[in-house]
């Protein structure tokens, strides 16, 4: 029943259940505001003429961001907003997200009076204490969560799928291997770790030595390999427990509290940088991943034409790469959905609490934990916690419709 | 029964193990010289940095013995074949952070030993007392000879070496003596570059002298050091803060359970109509809320009257003030109105949860055909529902209650925060902010003993209740 379900068969008719319209348009939505955060909400006009040239500095801006394009009219000290301009074309919201607004400063409401120069520099969602435009930080807040919550899954997912698959097709009785092959690629394995720890710990050429000694390591892991199996056919084989082995390593990282685990490690480091954040999440998350597709692999390898292809002379590589991972990848997709949300709940409850995420960039976490310092500020208390509510929501109900497609109900 | 229990309970321990290990070296590699930290605690930090290096580096090594970190770090370890046994004895931790990285570009531990010395010996050297009352000079050098022994950068080390043979006076020949013969062995190391077959590894075994097992001897035996920050033990500030994460975590527990079983059954048996729709997307939507935002919602809007008086319902942060005069009921008013308001948060996280657990189960259930065998023998809706579909359906609930408690533990971090509760979380939060790593590391070795501890007995229950269950779990 689940081999008939490709990947892409489930994508269209996920995207077409009503029950996930919703979610699918909430997503394209965030995805959209994301994409464009630098275009919704920024200080600098998307479009101006100056002296009766024509200029687009908000454009000149991202370019010069990425690298693109040097930018000479881009001085970080320019308060766009007092220019004189002969035409201007602000952004929907004309600020950015780190815009201090220090005439609108400590707290204004959505409904207070706001000292501004026109309703077009209204503060909507009002501001918080420096005077920060609460609406330009809910989108630029957007990007830091969809890239944390979406990157560390996809990450976790890369290494778990193909782990996982091969966990649960192996079993503990599929994989044999000759002894000394074994104790060959034990071998050249912890070998190659202590290389490439080495090559953390040095710098400089020695660096680079250290993963020359790795690669040659593997080398000759696999020349001795391919020796034994020539000259040495009649060694004993034994079975390898793969399945026993990764069951186990899974049990010792799940063992230790997530959260517990990601404060103690972010807290050990000097620099805050999301690829750090991204890069635990996907090592903590994995586990639950791998689990899954484990059990999934596990019951594609009984079925009757997994077992075909062993008897058509498929290597087990090949029924793995093939079959095993394109049929698994579907109800991955569930818990990638499910994961989704709770690396963004993780992320946002570590910004919440201001750890691992650098103190410059503004997160929805971060913005909701202003509001304690303040309880009259409602609107900080409700909206960010809506967004990342939202964000949740739309991921679990992509998940939940995902799974009654998978389940067949 | 007995043979799964024992099978269950060794592999257990390998895990509390394999854990154990790697809170220790996260603990080693933790920011921060442990044995400063300490020098500090015990006070006179500042009338530590007026004595001369010699009486430092005694200070420092007594210390070190007590703490045990000059011993090596684990029973065995692996380094390259040219690296001395010995490398641990080097105990300060920067220095030996140097050292290493020396031997790594240079490959030879003589030279690089020779260099060390000598930085010593000028230390000495220039803090003997018949250059104590000299002018400024001493004083300086030495304070650039001892940066040397935090900085393998060689532009740093040169330029620090350049200024040090500055300081000096030239009529000094015999410090001037020993800077040359510093400087020339740094350049012989700087001369030497290691091959790249000396990185092949080799095992130094140590024994049981090192500091993995004196670290786990202690811990088994409850002492689990001093906090860094007040002095104060590492023990009993975890005990402090347990009973107040228990006491939420557990009453949360109760009530999410004692909820959940119901209300799932409940909306199973209506599933479709619009009762349950309505109860399951409220619980969707219950499923996807931060815990914090509700915390932040509650917090902002009800324990203050910032939105109207009538909304002052509770205190805003703390767990309220008990003194001994107090009668128990005034006690427990107190906590209640005090802890009601974080109870909730966690309780509303979790049930979600399982009623969709609940409710996924039941339903499960009421498919199977002994359910239709026993509506076709014409028994009532009742007995079916209550006593045939609940009973198995509650089995999957069981490996719930295992997990829910360190999931809810971890939980809690945030909300403790946000309501100024002194639990783990709380404590946890403070000794990251603080740099307090002992207590760090404490709290997630205990946090996963916890969960072991859950999973235990989350596979026992398991095992008693269906047989079949085998500790390799194959039938995924």
């Amino acid at each position: 029943m689940t081999h008939d379900i490709t990947p892409l068969s489930l994508y269209r008719k996920t995207w077409k259940d009503k029950r996930a319209r919703l979610a699918k348009w909430g997503l394209i939505t965030l995805i959209g505001i994301a994409l464009l955060a630098d275009f919704i909400a920024t200080e600098i006009p998307l479009y101006c003429k100056i002296d009766g040239t024509h200029r687009f500095p908000a454009i000149h801006e991202v370019l010069s961001g990425v690298g693109i394009t040097s930018w000479s009219l881009a001085q970080e000290s320019t308060d766009w907003k007092s220019l004189s301009y002969e035409k201007v074309l602000f952004a929907p919201v004309p600020y950015s997200a780190t815009e201090t607004d220090l005439k609108n400063a400590n707290f204004k409401g959505l409904f207070d009076r706001q000292n501004l120069s026109g309703i077009r520099f209204r503060h909507w969602l009002g501001t918080d204490h420096l005077g920060r435009d609460v609406l330009a930080g809910l989108i630029h807040g957007t990007r830091i969560t969809l890239l944390v919550g979406v990157c560390s899954i996809l990450l976790a997912a890369l290494f778990a799928i193909p782990l996982g698959a091969l966990s649960g097709f192996l079993g503990d009785d599929r994989l044999r291997m000759r002894f000394p092959t074994l104790i060959v690629f034990v071998i050249s394995m912890i070998l190659c770790i202590y290389f490439l720890g080495m090559s953390f710990a040095a710098e400089g050429g020695v660096a680079v030595n250290a993963i020359l000694l790795a690669l040659i390591s593997i080398l000759v892991g696999i020349g001795l390999t391919l020796l034994i199996r020539k000259w040495w056919s009649r060694a004993k084989e034994i079975r390898v427990p793969v399945d026993t082995l990764f069951l186990r390593s899974i049990e010792i990282i799940r063992s230790i509290p997530s959260f517990f685990l990601l404060f103690a490690i972010l807290g050990m480091l000097r620099t805050p940088r999301m690829l750090y954040v991204i890069m635990l999440i996907a090592f903590l998350y994995s586990p639950s991943i791998m689990r899954f597709v484990r059990a999934e692999a596990m019951k594609l390898r009984n079925q009757t034409f997994i077992q075909s292809a062993t008897v058509l002379g498929l290597s087990d590589l090949q029924i793995v790469l093939r079959h095993i991972i394109p049929n698994a990848i579907g109800p991955a997709l569930i818990t990638i959905a499910f994961g989704i949300g709770s690396a963004v709940l993780i992320e946002s409850g570590l910004s919440f609490l201001g750890i691992g995420i650098a103190p410059e960039t503004v997160s929805w976490g971060k913005m909701l934990n202003l509001a304690r310092s303040n309880f009259s500020a409602w609107w900080m208390a409700l909206l960010p916690g809506a967004a990342i509510f939202l964000t949740i929501a739309i991921f679990n109900r992509l998940g939940d419709v995902l799974e009654t497609h998978i389940s067949g109900r | 029964m007995l043979r799964y229990l024992a099978k269950r309970l060794v592999y257990a321990i390998l895990v509390l193990l394999a854990v154990s290990m790697i809170t220790f070296f996260m603990s080693t590699i933790a920011p921060g010289d442990l044995v400063n930290a300490h020098l500090s605690l015990e006070g006179g930090q500042t009338a530590y940095k007026q004595h001369t290096f010699s009486v430092r580096s005694a200070a420092y090594m007594r210390s070190a013995e007590r703490l045990g970190t000059h011993l090596p770090l684990f029973y065995f370890t692996v380094h390259p074949i040219y690296f001395p046994d010995t490398l641990h004895r080097i105990v300060r931790k920067e220095e030996r952070q140097v050292i290493k990285q020396l031997l790594l570009r240079n490959g030879n531990w003589q030279q690089v030993e020779a260099y060390r010395k000598n930085v010593h010996g000028l230390l000495l050297q220039l803090q003997s007392p018949q250059y104590e009352a000299m002018a400024l000079w001493p004083a300086q050098a030495s304070n650039d000879a001892e940066f040397l022994l935090t900085t393998s950068d060689t532009g740093r080390i040169s330029y620090l070496m350049n200024s040090i043979s500055h300081t000096i006076p030239t009529d000094k020949t015999d410090l001037q003596a020993i800077v040359q013969k510093l400087t020339s062995s740094y350049e012989r190391i700087q001369n030497t570059k290691t091959n790249v077959w000396k990185l092949i590894p080799t095992i130094a075994w140590h024994g049981k002298e090192n500091r993995y097992h004196q670290w786990i001897k202690k811990t088994i035996g409850g002492d689990l050091g001093l906090s860094l920050i007040d002095g104060r033990p590492v023990k009993t500030k975890i005990h402090e803060a347990l009973r107040w994460t228990l006491n939420i975590n557990v009453v949360a527990i109760i009530l999410a359970f004692g909820i959940a079983i119901p209300l799932g059954v409940a909306t199973a048996r209506r599933a479709g109509r619009w009762s349950d729709r309505v109860i399951s997307s409220v619980l969707f939507a219950f499923y996807a809320i931060p815990s914090f935002w509700l915390a932040m919602l509650c917090i902002v809007f009800l324990t203050t009257s910032e939105y109207g008086s009538w909304l002052d319902l509770f205190p805003t942060s703390g767990v309220g003030m008990v003194t001994d005069g107090m009668s128990f009921w005034e006690r427990l008013n107190i906590r209640i109105s005090h802890l009601l308001l974080p109870v909730f948060c966690v309780t509303v996280g979790s049930l979600a949860y399982l009623t969709r657990q609940m409710r996924g189960s039941m339903l499960r259930e009421l498919r199977q055909d002994y359910i239709r065998m026993a509506r076709a023998k014409g028994l009532s809706e009742r007995v079916i529902h209550w006593r045939h579909a609940f009973r198995n359906a509650l089995f999957p609930m069981i490996t719930m209650v295992g997990s829910a408690f360190p999931a809810a533990i971890s939980g809690t971090v945030i909300l403790e925060v946000i309501f100024s509760i002194p639990g783990m979380g709380r404590l946890l939060y403070m000794s990251i902010l603080s740099q307090d790593w002992p207590v760090v590391y404490a709290m997630v070795l205990l946090a996963s003993c916890l969960t072991i501890g859950g999973y235990l007995i989350t596979d026992l229950l398991y095992r008693w209740a269906d047989p079949r269950v085998s500790l390799h779990m194959n039938k995924a």
